[in-house]
């Protein structure tokens, strides 16, 4: 009963973190800091797949931490983006 | 100090080593974006507006949907429901059948627009990223028709149900994929 209540909660919670998202997508002026909020959203949104819909937050740590870690990596590899893409430009061109 | 219940692999170490791989690909064209974005900050700044977000958002409240039914489905299993464990598989399905039928008719929408893989460096990114995606929902739509029909002959129980499992993994990993490219390809304009 309990374990059915988190799997609910975890995924109203995982749509409105959707619909926070959508509404910041709303905004005129979509700024860096925005960005970088976006990717925390999809961050804490892994988080919860990860732990309580595959169910690894009691299961296997190694494996839980490779994932997490990829989904920590990524999107904040996106943010830095956001919010230095002239350092990404200079490292990804030739001259 | 946390305790874990249990080191065993949910499903069985193939399917993640599968999963890995895929999200290696799929990192790749994460990358790619970040890459193709900064170099191109105009075309991703209009990009995002061309497209259809009501497809983006039914999609993404579709996946999330369908990731909560095959956590049901397993949890009904586990406890040995075995005919409400299909029920909630079969609704996986449909949920992915009709992810499937929304990215189709956006991708019809942007012809009608006007939209095609060749128009600019935004849009072949994508529909790189988004029909690469739409082939692994097609992949997980068929491990789980395969998941619903072995259940029906009463491959799963309780103590028996790694094959389930797996699938259950593998259409999480769809979905841990589309939380990235979400925000990638209709939000961050």
């Amino acid at each position: 009963m309990f374990e059915n209540k988190v799997l609910i909660s975890v995924w109203l919670f995982l749509l409105l973190l959707t619909l926070i998202s959508v509404l910041m997508a709303e905004q005129v002026d979509f700024t860096a800091l925005s960005a970088v909020l976006v990717c925390a959203i999809v961050i804490v949104k892994s988080h919860l797949v990860i732990d309580y819909l595959i169910g690894l937050k009691l299961v296997h740590p190694r494996l839980r931490r490779v994932m997490l870690g990829y989904f920590y990596f990524i999107p904040s590899l996106i943010a830095f983006g956001a919010v230095r893409p002239e350092w990404i430009v200079s490292m990804t061109s030739l001259n | 100090m946390k305790t874990y219940s249990s080191k065993e692999i949910p499903g069985d170490i193939a399917i993640w080593i599968l999963i890995f791989a895929e999200l290696f690909e799929f990192g790749l064209f994460f990358i790619l974006y970040v890459v193709a974005k900064a170099h191109n900050p105009e075309l991703f700044h209009k990009g995002p507006s061309l497209l259809s977000q009501n497809a983006g958002i039914t999609n993404t409240v579709i996946l999330l949907t369908s990731s909560f039914f095959v956590a049901k489905a397993v949890r009904a299993i586990k406890l040995g429901l075995l005919v409400q464990s299909r029920r909630w598989l079969w609704l996986t399905f449909f949920c992915g059948v009709a992810y499937c039928a929304v990215k189709l008719w956006e991708y019809s929408f942007n012809e009608l627009n006007g939209i095609r893989v060749d128009t600019n460096l935004y849009f072949t990114v994508y529909y790189y990223l988004t029909f690469n995606h739409l082939l692994h929902v097609g992949f997980g739509l068929a491990g789980l028709l395969w998941v619903i029909l072995r259940s029906k002959f009463g491959a799963y129980s309780a103590e028996q149900h790694q094959g389930l499992e797996a699938a259950a993994c593998y259409w999480h990993m769809v979905d841990l994929a589309w939380i990235i490219i979400f925000p990638l390809i209709y939000v961050m304009h």
